[in-house]
C-alpha cells in the first residue's frame, strides 16, 4: 500500500485485533478472495465504471482537489480507519466483510441454533434479495440529496465530513452490490443496474423509502438526516446483523462501524447549531425569533420543526406497526431483532404479546397484538428511544448556559404517513386533532417555507480554515487528532490557482 | 359491473375471507389464521352491487415507502375485471400514503406464467419466481392515470429532436420495445 509523504497526513492506530488485509492490488480492494473469482469480479468491474459515472453525475458537485477522509484499509479492531488527504473520485470504495466466525449459529425463529448459511437457500432467495436491495437503495438516495450542500458549507471541517459520508455512502453501496452479484446471479446483476437507475426525487422512478426522496435543503436539515434517518439506516443495519445469511450479517456489521461516524455528525452538528443559538440568546436576553436571525443564529422554534420533520418521516421508514412480512423474516431468520441475542426471551416469539397505540373515537388507546406481528414497532421502539438521548444532549447545551427552553421529540403519531396513525392527525404531544385544527397549527410544528428561506439566508459557505458560519460553533476536537482548523479540504481552485 | 371498495376495521379472519382466499391454487398464499383472529396490514373486500364479497385486496407496508399488495379475487368471478379494480384501487391507496413502491410476490402457483404475465402487463417488472415491482404514484393509478401520463408524455416530447422519431408510450402501443425499460 502506497503511504502519503504529505506531512498532514495522519493514520489511525496500530491495528490489535484479527485483520484481513485487503487487496489493495485489484482493481477493486477487498477483503474476499475477489481474485479467486474471475467471473465475480469481471462483473463488479464491468458495473465499477456505471458507479464512477453516477458519482460524476450525482455524487458531490463543488469542485474538489483533494479531501482528507478514512478508508478502511482491513476490518479488524481498530484497522479499518487510515486517514489521508484522496481525490475523491479516487476514493477506494471496496468490499469488505467482517471477520468470519466457523462457529456462528442461527440465534432466532425456526431455525434458531442451526449453522448460519454460507449460500442463499433457494426457498428464501427473492425475500433476502429484496432486503438487499432496500438497503442498497438508500446508500446512493442520501448522496444525491447532499449533492450540492458543500457549495453552503459552514467551515472545511464541515465539508470533509459531508464528503467522508458521501464516500462511505458510496461504499455501502459497493458492499450491498457485491452480495447481488455474488449471490443472486443474472437478476442481482439486473438490481445493481437498477440501483444507479433509481435517483433521489425523480418522478419516474424515485429511490424507494420515502425520506429518501426528500430534498436535502440545507445544512440543519442535513445534520437532522445524519441524526434521525442515518439512525434508522443503523437499525436497520443491526437487524440485518443478526442474519442467518452469513454474508449479509457479516457485511452490516462491518457497515455499521461507519454508520457510527454519520451519527456522530448529525448529533454535534445539530449541538454546534444549538449551542451557537443558546450563547446568543444569553448575550442579547432574547429569544426573539427576528432579533436572532438578524444576529445570524437559527432561532430555537426553527431548530425544534426541523427536528419535528426529520423525526416523523424517519419514523414512516420503519413501515407499518403490524407487518405480516417483518414476522416472515424473522420466523425464517432472514432479519432479526436489534440486539437480538442479548433479549430474554425465546427468541420465537410464537406466544409472545405486547401493547401497541392505535386511534380510535378520537383517542389513543392500546390494545394487545402478537409480538411476531409487530416487530417493525419493536425496532421503532429501539430507535425512538436511541433518538432521545440525543435530545438530551442538546438540552444540555440550553442547560449550561442557564436558558429554560427545551428542545422535545414530537409524539410518535405526529405527522405520520404510515400505520396506525396515518388516517389521523396527532399534535406533537400526542392529542388527536381534527382536519381543520391542523391546518391551523401545523404551521407551529413543521417548518413553512419561510422558516426555509430563513435558514437558507445564513447558509453562507466559508472555506476559510478554522473559521465557521454565523449560525454553528466550532467543535471540540479536530478529525483524528487534527486541530480543528486543520484544512481539511482543498477546492479545486486552489489547484487551479 | 358495479364494485364498490370496502376498508375492514379492525381486519379479521373470516368466512368470506376463507371462501375467496381459500379457494385459491394450493400454495398461492400462506395466511396460517383462524375464525376471528385479527390480521396485520391494512385490508380492504370488493363487494359487488348485492353486497356479496367478490375479492380482497391487502397493503402490508414493510418500510415507509414500499408495500407488499396481496390480490385475491373469488375463484367463481374470475376474469370479469375485478382483479384490475382491486389493483387500482390498491395502488390508490398506496399512494396516498406516500408510498412510491409496490410489490407482490407470486408463490406457489399452478398459473404462476400467467399471473405473473397478468402483473407485467399492468407495469410490474421482475421474475415469475422473485419479487415484482411496480411504481405508483398519486394520480397515476388507473386507466385514466395511465392515458393522463401517456398523454403529457407524448404532449412534452418534440419527436423531430428524436433520431428515432417515436414518442415515449409509442412501445405500449405495439411494434417497438425498450429493451432497458421491459428488460426483455
Amino acid at each position: 500500500m502506497a503511504m502519503s509523504t504529505d506531512p498532514r497526513t495522519g493514520s489511525a492506530p496500530a491495528p490489535t485485533g484479527p485483520l484481513s488485509r485487503i487487496d489493495y492490488s485489484e482493481r477493486i480492494p477487498n477483503n474476499v478472495n475477489l481474485a479467486e473469482d474471475r467471473r465475480l469480479q469481471r462483473a463488479l468491474e464491468g458495473w465499477q465504471p456505471k458507479f464512477l459515472d453516477w458519482w460524476k453525475t450525482l455524487g458531490p458537485a463543488l469542485p474538489t482537489q483533494d479531501v482528507y477522509l478514512r478508508t478502511a484499509i482491513a476490518v479488524g479492531r481498530d484497522g479499518w480507519a487510515h486517514f489521508d488527504f484522496v481525490p475523491m473520485e479516487q476514493y477506494r470504495w471496496g468490499i469488505f466483510l467482517a471477520e468470519r466466525n466457523p462457529d456462528r449459529v442461527v440465534n432466532f425463529g425456526k431455525h434458531k441454533g442451526e449453522p448460519v448459511w454460507q449460500e442463499v437457500p433457494g426457498e428464501h432467495r427473492a425475500d433476502l434479495m429484496r432486503l438487499i436491495v432496500v438497503q442498497g437503495d438508500t446508500e446512493p438516495a442520501s448522496v444525491e440529496q447532499q449533492r450540492v450542500l458543500g457549495m453552503t458549507a459552514p467551515s472545511l471541517y464541515d465539508l470533509r465530513n459531508l464528503f467522508q459520508v458521501n464516500v462511505e455512502e458510496g461504499r455501502h453501496l459497493w458492499a450491498m452490490v457485491y452480495l447481488l452479484h455474488a449471490y443472486f446471479g443474472r437478476e442481482g446483476r439486473e438490481e445493481a443496474e437498477q440501483l444507479l437507475r433509481r435517483n433521489s426525487g425523480d418522478l419516474d422512478a424515485p429511490r424507494i423509502l420515502g425520506a429518501f426522496n426528500e430534498e436535502t435543503t440545507d445544512w440543519l436539515q442535513f445534520f437532522m438526516f445524519t441524526y434521525f434517518t442515518d439512525r434508522d439506516g443503523k437499525y436497520q443495519l443491526g437487524t440485518l446483523k443478526e442474519s442467518a445469511f452469513d454474508p449479509l450479517a457479516r457485511t452490516c456489521e462491518f457497515m455499521l462501524k461507519e454508520e457510527a461516524h454519520h451519527m456522530f455528525v448529525g448529533t454535534t452538528g445539530v449541538q454546534r447549531t444549538v449551542e451557537r443559538t443558546a450563547q446568543t440568546m444569553k448575550e442579547l436576553g432574547t429569544a426573539d425569533r427576528q432579533q436572532l436571525l438578524d444576529a445570524g443564529v437559527i432561532p430555537l422554534d426553527i431548530i425544534q420543526k426541523y427536528l419535528n420533520f426529520q423525526f416523523s418521516v424517519s419514523m414512516d421508514l420503519f413501515g407499518s406497526e403490524q407487518s405480516t412480512n417483518a414476522g416472515n423474516y424473522y420466523s425464517s431468520g432472514l432479519k432479526g431483532r436489534w440486539q437480538e441475542t442479548r433479549r430474554k426471551d425465546d427468541h420465537v416469539l410464537l406466544d409472545d404479546t405486547r401493547m401497541m397505540s392505535y386511534v380510535e373515537d378520537g383517542e389513543i388507546r392500546q390494545r394487545e397484538v402478537p409480538m411476531l406481528s409487530a416487530l417493525n414497532l419493536d425496532l421503532r421502539d429501539e430507535y425512538a428511544a436511541d433518538c432521545a438521548n440525543g435530545v438530551r444532549r442538546w438540552n444540555q447545551e440550553l442547560e449550561d448556559v442557564g436558558l429554560e427552553e427545551r428542545l422535545v421529540l414530537p409524539h410518535e403519531g405526529f405527522n405520520r404517513r404510515v400505520g396506525v396513525y396515518a388516517q389521523h392527525h396527532v399534535s406533537p404531544d400526542g392529542e388527536v386533532l381534527d382536519d381543520s385544527t391542523w391546518e391551523e397549527r401545523v404551521g407551529d410544528w413543521l417548518p413553512t417555507p419561510e422558516d426555509r428561506q430563513a435558514v437558507a439566508a445564513l447558509m453562507v459557505p466559508n472555506y476559510e480554515p478554522g473559521e465557521f458560519a454565523s449560525w454553528i460553533a466550532p467543535p471540540k476536537t479536530g478529525i483524528n487528532d487534527m486541530p480543528v482548523e486543520f484544512d481539511y479540504v482543498h477546492l479545486a481552485e486552489e489547484g487551479v490557482a | 359491473m358495479e364494485l364498490s371498495w370496502v376498508r375492514e376495521e379492525p381486519p379479521v379472519w373470516d368466512a368470506d375471507k376463507a371462501r375467496v382466499i381459500g379457494g385459491a391454487p394450493e400454495g398461492a398464499f400462506v395466511i396460517p389464521f383462524v375464525e376471528g383472529e385479527e390480521l396485520p396490514g391494512e385490508w380492504w373486500s370488493v363487494r359487488d352491487a348485492d353486497g356479496a364479497v367478490v375479492g380482497y385486496g391487502r397493503l402490508d407496508t414493510t418500510w415507509g415507502g414500499d408495500a407488499e399488495i396481496l390480490l385475491a379475487v373469488d375463484p367463481a368471478r374470475q376474469r370479469q375485471g375485478i382483479g384490475s379494480f382491486l389493483l387500482d384501487h390498491l395502488e390508490q391507496e398506496a399512494a396516498a400514503r406516500g408510498i412510491n413502491y409496490v410489490h407482490n410476490r407470486i408463490r406457489e402457483h399452478a398459473e404462476r406464467d400467467v399471473v405473473h404475465d397478468w402483473l407485467a402487463v399492468r407495469g410490474f417488472r421482475g421474475p415469475s419466481d422473485g419479487d415484482l415491482r411496480k411504481r405508483v404514484q398519486p394520480g397515476s393509478a388507473g386507466a385514466d392515470g395511465r392515458e393522463r401520463r401517456r398523454r403529457r408524455k407524448a404532449e412534452e416530447y418534440d419527436v423531430s429532436t428524436d433520431p428515432g422519431g417515436r414518442p415515449p408510450g409509442h412501445e405500449e402501443q405495439g411494434g417497438y420495445v425498450d429493451v432497458d425499460e421491459h428488460r426483455y
